[in-house]
């Protein structure tokens, strides 16, 4: 009896041995930014999606200012 | 002095050219200010550094509905009016709206992965902002579909129309149905407030720098599509006299 009391002590000693070493290790921090390839790509991919849209918006105005330009003083007319 | 001066051309040209640059100025300092800010605003304890998605996504979504919301009344403007300023500036927000609403689905799918566990979700506001992508899409094929541009403008206006239903889903969607997309984290809530002011004040500086970089976008195609219907009312003239 005194034996196998004795061995629950000491099963319930090693159990919060466990435990300790268990909330150690999840304490311990995390070397690195887990999500800071997700935050990357977002702002990655925004910023190329923008300067597309940027650069496309800007081209077709400088292209039709010219055609403009050009139309007009070949005499076609007046904007 | 009545606002419908504005729907004409020449008087728009003029009203706007001096206010391209300050807007480019601005909105390139607000986006720096705003970005720089929210890239360096510490991790959320449940989220982590994942919260600096928001500073995107949030902004674009917005965009991406209010853009469409702009269109429809520009084109209701457009179809019973008759002013071609109104389906121009329909016809120009477009590309500027598709192209935030890409950011918003791209932007909240990488946020969703980490944080729900999936890219992509058949959730109600996250369908509806796919099905209002593809209105926009739509919209800009029509207008390069059909040559005359009266009859591409009446039709296309017609189409943003039929898309505004999901528009409004997009936006109220979360109230409707209970799906994984969380409630607006900014609207006032009987909950009280549901974002950190870390968070909060550069999000809303973020929002003001995309609506002005956006309004600075709309401004140079508005005045592009100006001028390309000009250089077609030339040639038309031309072949005319000729």
């Amino acid at each position: 009896m005194t034996c196998l009391t004795g061995m629950a002590a000491m099963a319930a000693g090693a159990g919060q041995v466990v435990a300790q070493a268990a909330q150690t290790v999840e304490s311990v921090p995390v070397v690195g930014d887990p999500y800071v390839a997700y935050v990357f790509a977002a702002y990655i991919s925004t910023a190329v999606i923008l300067a597309g849209l940027i650069w496309t918006s800007l081209a077709a105005s400088r292209r039709a200012r010219r055609a403009l330009a050009r139309d007009q003083t070949d005499g076609k007319g007046t904007a | 002095m009545s606002i419908w001066r504005y729907a004409n051309p020449a008087e728009f040209m003029r009203i706007t050219a001096p206010l391209v640059v300050p807007l480019w100025v601005l909105a390139g300092l607000l986006i720096a200010a705003g970005i720089g800010w929210g890239l360096s605003v510490p991790a959320d304890y449940q989220q982590g550094s994942t919260v600096k998605i928001i500073f995107l996504h949030v902004p674009a979504a917005m965009l991406a509905i209010n853009t469409y919301a702009l269109m429809a009344v520009a084109s209701v403007i457009g179809l019973v009016r008759r002013h071609h300023v109104s389906f121009l500036i329909a016809k120009a927000a477009a590309p500027i709206g598709a192209a935030f609403t890409a950011i918003a689905i791209i932007t909240g799918a990488v946020w969703g992965q980490p944080i729900w566990n999936t890219w992509w979700e058949w959730d109600a506001r996250l369908t509806s902002v796919l099905i209002m992508f593809f209105f926009y899409l739509g919209y800009m094929a029509l207008w390069a579909a059909i040559e005359d541009p009266d009859k591409a403008a009446d039709l296309s206006a017609v189409l943003c129309l039929v898309g505004v239903i999901f528009a409004f889903l997009a936006r109220y969607a979360v109230r409707f149905w209970t799906t994984l997309h969380q409630d607006s984290s900014l609207s006032a809530v009987e909950a009280g407030q549901r974002i950190d002011d870390a968070f909060r004040t550069p999000l809303y500086l973020c929002m003001v720098a995309f609506y002005v970089l956006f309004f600075a976008i709309l401004l140079v195609r508005a005045r592009t599509e100006i001028r390309l219907r000009r250089l077609r009312a030339l040639h038309v003239a031309q072949g005319a006299y000729a």
